[in-house]
């Protein structure tokens, strides 16, 4: 009688460890298929990002005329521009670009003394990259130093 | 009961390995692969936008280009300091801006032909970077009459 109640017991824990096997078995496929999608996804957005990257660096609404190689902004046409031009042209992004160590954010008025556009401003979701550009003053003919970023919605 | 307990020994092994790739699974989420394209278009802007930058001095000096090429074939004063100097004060300055923490970064500047016809050659920055096998690199060319200066840019994560 003590037996067969061992070896009932045996039965029932060893069908529980295997549920409990195949459950997370099932979690761990499911998560897996689940990264790649999702990684699958954002890579393909980064990828995408990067000409996104280049293309704006040649656009002739934020880049000066006669800069083949591009990346040369200009601050006026960056305090202009609108998010909504900018998404109707390169879709849904967001881009910054800012001069480091200059925290003054840009407006109408102050385009040529001021370090920050957030041209489609960064939201907590967006991933994105970041390259070096320049910035032409209009009124003082001085090129500075600056970085743009682009980021997507992921 | 030894044969139950050798199951039993068998099964958790069987969920201690599923954990552990469970848990690799997750270290792996957010390590998004950063492609060499990003890279070497970072590596081009950054020495683009160095070479354009205004230095605040004026003259043969006033871009960060101008002064490269001062600093290669004349080397004369702009101000109090020789065009090298100015070139390697503001390389670090502007270098300290703009690139990413993580990284580090070489400049070469050399007139061209330099292997063949010899001449003065700046070395600025992480000079490990030349022989290191994961490295991103862009060049451009300061057109000067004269000579032209070629100026190559390295950078490599830290």
């Amino acid at each position: 009688m003590r037996l067969a109640q061992t070896n009932i017991m045996n039965y029932i824990i060893l069908t529980f460890f295997i549920i409990f096997a195949l459950l997370i078995f099932v979690i761990f496929m499911w998560s897996m298929l689940a990264v790649q999608v999702e990684r699958g996804a954002s890579e393909a957005k980064l990828e995408d990002l990067v000409t996104t990257l280049k293309m704006l660096s040649i656009s002739p609404y934020l880049v000066k005329e006669g800069y083949e190689e591009g990346s040369m902004f200009v601050d006026s046409k960056l305090s202009s521009v609108s998010c909504e031009d900018i998404r109707k042209i390169f879709g849904d992004i967001d881009v910054e670009i800012y001069i480091p160590g200059n925290s003054e954010v840009c407006e109408d008025e102050n385009y040529d003394t001021c370090g920050i556009w957030q041209v489609c401003p960064f939201s907590e979701k967006s991933i994105g990259y970041e390259v070096p550009v320049n910035i032409y003053r209009i009124n003082s003919k001085k090129v500075e130093i600056g970085i743009m970023k682009v980021g997507v919605h992921v | 009961m030894f044969k139950s307990q050798a199951e039993l020994v068998a099964l958790v092994m069987v969920m201690i390995v599923f954990i552990i790739i469970f848990s690799l699974t997750s270290l792996f989420k957010n390590n998004t692969r950063v492609s060499d394209e990003y890279y070497n278009l970072y590596a081009h802007n950054l020495l683009l936008s160095l070479i354009r930058t205004d230095t605040g001095y004026g003259g043969i000096c006033k871009s960060f280009a101008d002064t490269i090429a001062c600093a290669i074939t004349t080397n004369v004063n702009c101000g109090t300091k020789t065009c090298e100097e100015i070139v390697e004060e503001d390389l670090k300055s502007l270098a300290g801006k703009v690139i990413k923490e993580n990284m580090d970064y070489l400049l070469i500047i050399e007139p061209e032909g330099w292997e063949f016809f010899g001449g003065k050659r700046i070395e600025i920055g992480n000079k490990a970077l030349a022989n290191r096998e994961k490295r991103w690199s862009a060049n451009e060319k300061i057109m000067k009459k004269g000579s032209n200066v070629n100026v190559k840019l390295i950078i490599g994560l830290k």
